[in-house]
């Protein structure tokens, strides 16, 4: 069995607690609950005959003026990035968010994006267009959404192909 | 500090430090194990401490952490028991201590501040949303630039106001569930609205089965007379396919009637402190209201004024003059335009 660290990476509201609340617990709730600081959660996936126990961090939401710290991030394998669809201004936060954890690791590691939300098709703000733009050069990035658990799972599975392959 | 009398530092401890319910380690020289422990572990650790255990066993934030090299702080780690707590790594001579502290009481304090402040975030990004559904996104960032600011008082500016209806809404309202005339109505005024909104129109009011927009309030390189006309035209193209669409599934095919009228208005802010709502008043609102009730299925109808505006981007020969008597306002020329699927317009 191998552990691994992933980090939870996003703006703040963007779902970031209800994917992995979905993701650990296949649990949903609509209201919105400002996460603080740092909880780990644990799953166990099986890869290609390999067990691993990845162990989550939903850290709080990087807003402008509360940056999330690059402590939180030492020692992550991996890191699912969060956007909300309904707020495309939440996509800028993950590119940064992703600068920030490459320069705190020196070294280059797995991640995936989720553009979250995608059951708010009345509220959604992104384009055909603009997803396909940014899924170029084989990007990881799914449309999700915690509340129907539409790509969840994959995202976190291919997160953990991608670590184990690492 | 140093001249502190020992009864007030022991107080400030005792406030201080106590609530912290400070737990601490020292480590072994391999940075790994547990050499020493003190504190109440018990509150953060549901395993029992001994001397020798891997030091990353009693809580998963400490995972791949250890050995540390140099000093580390990592704050407001949630434990189960619904607390939370800092963790500080620290060197001393060569020797690393984890120190652990209970910030449960000023999370708290700090958990409704942080709700509130990224509550009003939200609603401040919704409430961008739905200004830029109604005024479209290019007044929504003239006015947050500051470039456009819609006066209290109002602007007395030259207009062309627009107004669209679904014909026999009544006759099909009457017929069908809430929920489906609900849906239905949606349809068309997504048609509808994209179509002003595009065309630099602003969405004065939604009137159930139809909306009043405005067009010229925005500085636009054309002309008033133009966006508004050629928003109708998107209208009509795209409540023609919207009905191509329904009658492949064996719904209802429903049609809308436009009325234009331009004219001198005054364009501001009306309502109370508590609501407010932007819109325009001026006689040729009036008319273009009157036109659109006018206005059978398919027609757009026009003021002579909007009319003339047009004459040098259109073909003259798709317009039709009529004569109406509109209540209120009494016989006037009327220009109507048919459209259909093949409407050649330009000139």
């Amino acid at each position: 069995m191998i552990q691994k660290k992933v980090c939870m990476l996003g703006g703040f509201g963007v779902g970031k607690t209800s994917l992995v609340e979905r993701f650990v617990y296949s649990r949903f709730t609509d209201e919105y609950i400002s996460t603080m600081g740092l909880k780990i959660y644990r799953k166990r996936l099986s890869n290609n005959g390999t067990d691993v126990n990845m162990m989550v961090w939903d850290i709080y939401g990087e807003e402008d003026k509360r940056k999330v710290a690059t402590s939180y991030m030492k020692g992550a394998s991996g890191a699912i990035l969060v956007a909300d669809g309904t707020r495309p201004e939440t996509l800028d936060t993950t590119t940064v968010l992703l600068g920030r954890l490459q320069d705190t690791l020196k070294v280059e590691i797995p991640w995936v994006l989720l553009i979250n939300k995608h059951d708010l098709t009345d509220q959604w703000a992104l384009s055909e267009a603009q997803l396909k733009a940014l899924s170029v050069a084989g990007r990881p990035m799914y449309t999700s959404s915690a509340k129907t658990g539409k790509n969840v799972e994959t995202a976190f599975e291919q997160l953990a192909q991608m670590m184990v392959r690492v | 500090m140093l001249s502190l009398p020992t009864h007030l530092l022991q107080y400030l401890s005792d406030i201080h430090l106590k609530g912290l319910n400070p737990a601490w380690i020292k480590l072994d020289h391999d940075g790994l194990h547990i050499a020493e422990f003190y504190g109440d572990w018990a509150y953060y650790c549901s395993k029992p401490l001994s001397v020798g255990m891997a030091a990353d066993a009693l809580h998963p934030v400490l995972f791949g952490l250890l050995p540390m090299t140099e000093n580390f702080h990592l704050s407001q780690i949630s434990l189960e028991n619904d607390g939370f707590f800092d963790l500080d790594i620290l060197w001393h001579k060569g020797v690393c201590w984890l120190l652990f502290s209970d910030v449960t009481a000023i999370m708290q304090r700090f958990q409704d501040m942080q709700q509130t402040s990224n509550n009003l975030h939200l609603m401040n990004s919704r409430y961008k949303q739905t200004l830029e559904r109604h005024m479209g996104s290019l007044i929504v960032e003239k006015v947050h630039s500051g470039d456009f600011q819609l006066e209290e008082e109002g602007v007395r500016q030259h207009i062309t106001t627009l107004f669209v209806d679904i014909r026999s809404f009544t006759v099909f309202n009457e017929a069908h569930d809430a929920q489906v005339v609900m849906s239905t109505v949606n349809q068309y005024l997504d048609v509808m609205l994209k179509s002003v909104l595009s065309h630099a129109g602003i969405v004065d009011k939604i009137t159930g089965d139809g909306a009043m927009t405005v067009f010229g309030v925005m500085p636009h390189e054309q002309s008033s007379e133009i966006l508004a006309f050629e928003a109708a035209l998107m209208m009509m193209e795209h409540t023609l396919a919207l009905n191509a669409k329904r009658a492949k599934n064996n719904l209802e095919q429903l049609k809308i009637g436009i009325g234009i009228a331009s004219g001198e208005a005054v364009v501001g802010i009306v309502g109370t402190h508590e609501r407010r709502a932007f819109t325009a008043f001026g006689r040729h609102v009036n008319l273009a209201a009157r036109l659109e009730s006018k206005a059978p299925a398919g027609f757009i109808l026009l003021d002579d004024p909007t009319k003339q505006a047009l004459r040098n981007n259109y073909d003259q020969q798709s317009f039709d003059l009529t004569h109406h008597h509109l209540k209120g306002i009494g016989d006037m020329p009327v220009w109507q335009v048919k459209y259909t699927s093949d409407l050649w317009l330009p000139v």
